[in-house]
């Protein structure tokens, strides 16, 4: 239908290249419109064509941005592009281009079907519709929910997923993946919209929920955030591409044991450095790691230096695994 | 103007054209906004941050559409709540920058610390050393220590050939793109990209050979670090070292001015090349060079230079003194009765010298038979001329509306800067190209009408009066390149007055941008042709006196053969009085370009052995031949010549050597690029006018074979002086 809309007889979809097994099940959909005359030449009759074909991307994180995303699809490095000019003039080949997430695409046949207000009835004023939560982490039942905006707390959805599934509290979670600021527990009672999410200082984002229970030092954690983004910097822009292997040599500072109080202040000082310096939202979601588990958990950071919790062989051994292993150049 | 656009920049009001980025329009108040990725030649990416500004716009009241005044009638600013790049915003009525405030010097500050967090601190070693803009923007706006852990520095590989012309530093390289970017944008060879990502980013060439360009070199110049350097200059000086001295490429028509810099070598005590510049010139050839200008200086100190006059004796060349070549010259000259002289001038040499020789021969000598050599040229040189460019023609204003048709030419390969601005021209401004040729060229890829005849016949397509012609009357100017490639010289001559008589016709002729452009072989052509004019050519001789001249073919077969030549030539084998010369790099002069540009080139060395201008060795045997001559230095002769020949009238050395402000600023304290090489110190020349020439038709003829077996024009075309090239070798074709 937004195809039809803007007069395109030609779609692609986007998928992130490992996810080949899913990709198999939607080639086979789109075989299957194909089969029934829903895709191809002279839809039903109406003299509108259009095809739609699957592109895997090469696995990285910044083709989630639509112009990097646009890049890669064109074969390029994925890098975000100067905007404006915006896809919607100048996309893909330089072509006017509509760009949606599957997501946003999915809720249109249900529109479509049953009406704007059938759909508006889901929801809060401001935060209409339903939402899919993938929820993992510390949880019995992890998987994806769908649900209403607005209805159900952070709490609900983490009942929902049958609670904590190592019997230890859970302590915090991550909202929209690694990227999004992290919520303590404190917090769970805030609905599920865009507009409370926004009131605990935090977001809903792609409402990938990651439940942490009360074994995770936010240390630990954040350097694993800082690992991938370090790792999935395009290195476009100088403030991400150095500031995120900077910070990621300060966090393993940390966990081999060598780290020092001054060298919290300088994950914070490095942080200070990158936000609102950067190219495109990559690197300003890199930092929320760093920002918020130092709000919220600044006491993880001086017990890490103060009770030596640095320095185990199991942080060894993880370090190791990054220097040596399959990402040993990206931790270089 | 109507329609600039006021702002402030500072408080500092400032007017600027439509489109102006924030950093060019700080850079007309002397606002020097740091950048690494940002460069005035190429599009804007807004990569490394380091020209973060803080931008406001006039606050507009959503209800009213009016804009906000406070109490005092000052319009209320809205300030951007977080700094933006200057490097990619263009300005907008009203808009006010903060460029000096704590937020935007901290952000400088912070950008810094994270380049420098990557980059070695081998500034000692480094070749950039001394004209960095890392280095000079880094005390100018960097932090005065890093707090970046030195053991933590990431260490990648050092000199990695990228071709055996470019070598890269992976660990200066600060990933600025400017590099690729220049191939991508301003050379079109698709041959850099960058690898990986994040902190593994770096730059990999992928064509073979390795960073397969002609303008290679360039990538160096605009390198913000020293992570792109040549084969020939690394390692060789440092810049502060290097003195610099304005010269003119003489390698192709176009006339790249450069600088030439040199060092005295401490040991042996002598001045060295160390390295070839371009020198902005944004008329001729901006801040570009191709690979041949740059790389192929080595010629001056060949071994194969002649040091000495030589005399024939018992059968054998053997070293003789000045004083005795030029008396048995004059003996020669001068005893024998009715004595058949002919001399050849080739377009290699300076207008000086083709100037005093021309007049020896005629005046003194009093011999009909002065040519220019090559023969080719000379058979249009005068169409060129006339129905070439207006006096204030200026290839940045082609684009919509205009049209560029090239028949013939090989723009890359005769011309490799003009291919580069021609084809902005038409890529980057809209202007029209006409590509018509016997086989493809690069041109092609950006030709809107591409027209194919046999080869040889391009004087006949143009006069069966072809389609791809037509229409050219509504053209707001029309630009017509053309080449001589496998014709004759009847036919050249005939495709030339072809091509003129279409500009005539369609209304084109005398505008001032449109004109013929003469692909011609090397840097003096046209101005050799300007003092020789057509000339009488003569098969046989008494005496012949070959001055530069590279063509065996164009020398008459004669009892007595002098020749004036760089190199032990075949021609200087074979010749009975061989006297050295000096290269462009050893003396002062003038060249002419294929767009009658006169331009100054000055002494960097010193003369290597006895070698002399040619026109000294004129002036001395015309004085003993009974001439009442005294041009004391090149400036001299040039004075005569432009008393005397036509288009040069009222030119001078003075006036040649005036300075024009160079926009965009590229050079000298500059930080696009932190040396002063570029800084045209040497003047800009001046262009000669049309004048008046021959407007009837010629007829083509039929090909010959002689020019259709004639190898095909390339820029590194060996038997040259590129062969003494120490580092262009392995391109030869």
């Amino acid at each position: 239908m937004c195809a039809y809309a803007i007069g395109s007889n030609l779609a692609y979809i986007y998928l992130r290249g490992e996810f080949s097994e899913p990709g198999k099940e939607l080639e086979k959909a789109l075989a299957d419109a194909y089969a029934n005359g829903l895709l191809g030449t002279n839809l039903m009759g109406t003299g509108y064509s259009l095809d739609i074909r699957v592109h895997y991307g090469a696995g990285a994180y910044i083709c989630g941005e639509e112009s990097a995303l646009l890049e890669s699809l064109e074969g390029r490095i994925g890098q975000p592009r100067l905007k404006p000019p915006f896809p919607a003039t100048n996309g893909l080949y330089n072509k006017p281009t509509v760009i949606n997430n599957v997501e946003t695409l999915a809720n249109v046949p249900w529109i479509v079907l049953n009406g704007a207000a059938w759909y508006r009835q889901f929801g809060t004023e401001k935060s209409s519709g339903v939402k899919l939560f993938s929820v993992s982490g510390h949880v019995k039942n992890p998987g994806n929910y769908e649900l209403p905006l607005g209805k159900y707390s952070i709490q609900d959805l983490l009942d929902m997923a049958g609670g904590s599934s190592t019997g230890r509290p859970i302590r915090a979670v991550l909202p929209a993946g690694s990227s999004s600021p992290i919520i303590p527990a404190v917090n769970f009672g805030a609905k599920l919209d865009y507009e409370s999410m926004a009131g605990i200082g935090s977001v809903l984002g792609s409402c990938s929920f990651i439940f942490m229970d009360d074994s995770v030092d936010m240390v630990w954690a954040a350097r694993k955030m800082i690992r991938f983004f370090k790792h999935e910097s395009c290195g476009k822009c100088t403030p991400c591409r150095e500031g995120t292997y900077w910070a990621l040599k300060l966090y393993n500072k940390l966990l081999s044991g060598e780290g020092t109080l001054a060298d919290i202040d300088m994950i914070g000082e490095v942080n200070k450095q990158i936000i609102g310096k950067c190219f495109c939202p990559l690197g300003e979601f890199a930092t929320s790691s760093m920002t918020f588990t130092l709000k919220h958990f600044k006491q993880d950071y001086i017990d890490f230096i103060e009770k030596k919790k640095g320095g185990t062989p199991e942080y060894k051994a993880e370090l190791a695994r990054d220097t040596h292993g399959h990402h040993a150049q990206a931790a270089h | 103007m109507a329609d600039l656009i006021n702002l402030t920049i500072d408080g500092v009001p400032v007017g600027v054209p439509k489109g102006t980025l924030i950093v060019d329009a700080a850079k007309r108040i002397g606002n020097d906004i740091p950048v690494f990725c940002y460069h005035p030649k190429l599009k804007p990416v807004g990569m490394c941050r380091m020209c973060l500004v803080e931008i406001g716009t006039p606050k507009v009241d959503p209800a009213t559409k009016q804009i906000v005044k406070d109490d005092k009638g000052n319009v209320v600013i809205a300030w951007q709540p977080k700094l933006n790049t200057g490097c990619t915003t263009p300005v907008s009525e009203g808009m006010a920058v903060r460029t000096k405030t704590p937020v935007v010097i901290e952000a400088r500050e912070d950008v810094l610390e994270f380049l420098l967090t990557s980059h070695p601190l081998d500034c000692p070693i480094c070749d950039k050393g001394g004209e960095c803009p890392l280095q000079n923007l880094t005390l100018a706006h960097g932090p005065g220590v890093s707090r970046f852990d030195y053991a933590d520095k990431q260490h990648n590989d050092k000199h990695v050939p990228l071709g055996e012309l470019i070598f890269l530093d992976r660990e200066r390289c600060i990933q600025c793109s400017r590099c690729v970017r220049f191939q991508d944008e301003i050379a079109d060879d698709h041959v850099l990209q960058f690898h990986d990502r994040g902190r593994g980013m770096e730059i990999v060439t992928f064509s073979d050979p390795g960073f397969d360009s002609y303008f290679g070199g360039n990538t160096t110049d605009i390198c913000p670090v020293g992570a792109l350097t040549t084969a020939d200059f690394r390692f060789k000086a440092r810049p502060w070292e290097l003195k610099s001295t304005p010269s003119v490429c003489g390698h192709c028509a176009v006339g790249c001015n450069t600088s030439l810099n040199t060092r005295t070598n401490t040991s042996t005590g002598t001045l060295d090349i160390k390295r070839v510049m371009p020198r902005q010139n944004e008329q001729v050839n901006e801040i570009w060079l191709c690979d041949k200008g740059r790389f192929v200086h080595h010629y001056t100190r060949a071994a194969e230079r002649i040091t000495r006059p030589l005399i024939r004796k018992d059968g054998k060349l053997q070293e003789a003194t000045w004083e005795s070549a030029l008396q048995l010259i004059s003996d020669k000259l001068n005893t024998v009765p009715g004595l058949r002289v002919a001399g050849v001038i080739g377009d290699r040499v300076a207008n000086e010298d083709a100037w005093l020789f021309k007049r020896f021969l005629t005046e003194i000598v009093k011999t009909p038979y002065v040519a220019a050599s090559p023969a080719l040229p000379a058979a249009y040189a005068d169409i060129a001329r006339a129905s070439g460019l207006g006096v204030d023609a200026d290839f940045k204003q082609l684009g919509k509306g205009d049209v560029i048709v090239v028949v013939n030419g090989d723009l890359e390969e005769q011309a490799p800067v003009w291919f580069l601005r021609l084809r902005q021209a038409v890529v980057d401004r809209g202007a029209k190209l006409i590509v018509a040729h016997h086989r493809s060229t690069k041109m092609h890829r950006y030709a809107h009408v591409i027209a194919r005849y046999q080869p040889g016949l391009a004087a006949q397509w143009v006069a069966s009066n072809p389609a791809e012609l037509q229409g050219l009357k509504d053209a707001r100017n029309v630009v017509m390149v053309f080449g001589d490639d496998t014709l004759g010289p009847p036919n050249a001559r005939a495709l030339a007055s072809g091509l003129a008589a279409v500009l005539r016709e369609a209304g084109q002729a005398g505008k001032s941008n449109s004109g013929l452009l003469p692909l011609y072989p090397h840097g003096n052509t046209q101005g050799v042709y300007d003092v020789v004019g057509a000339g009488e050519r003569a098969q046989t001789a008494d005496v012949a006196w070959l001055v530069g001249v590279g063509d065996a073919a164009d020398a008459p077969k004669a009892g007595f053969t002098i020749v004036s030549e760089l190199l032990m030539t075949d021609l200087a084998k074979s010749a009975d009085v061989v006297l050295p010369a000096l290269s462009a790099a050893e003396r002062d002069g003038t060249l002419t370009s294929g767009d009658r540009r006169v331009q100054r080139f000055y002494a960097a060395l010193p003369a290597l052995g006895e070698a002399k201008p040619d026109w000294w060795a004129a002036q001395e045997i015309a004085k003993r031949m009974g001439a009442n001559w005294s041009f004391p230095d090149a400036a001299a002769v040039f004075a005569d010549m432009a008393a005397h020949v036509g288009p040069y009238a009222g030119l001078s050395y003075a006036g040649l050597a005036k300075i024009e402000a160079q926009w965009p600023p590229v050079g000298r304290d500059d930080l696009y690029y932190g040396g002063t090489v570029y800084d045209n110190m040497g003047g800009v020349g001046a262009r000669t006018s049309p004048g008046e020439g021959p407007s009837d038709a010629v007829a083509p003829a039929e090909p010959t074979m002689e020019a259709l077996t004639r190898p095909q024009p390339a820029l590194y075309r060996s038997g040259e002086l590129t062969r003494l090239s120490d580092v262009i070798g392995k391109r030869l074709v």
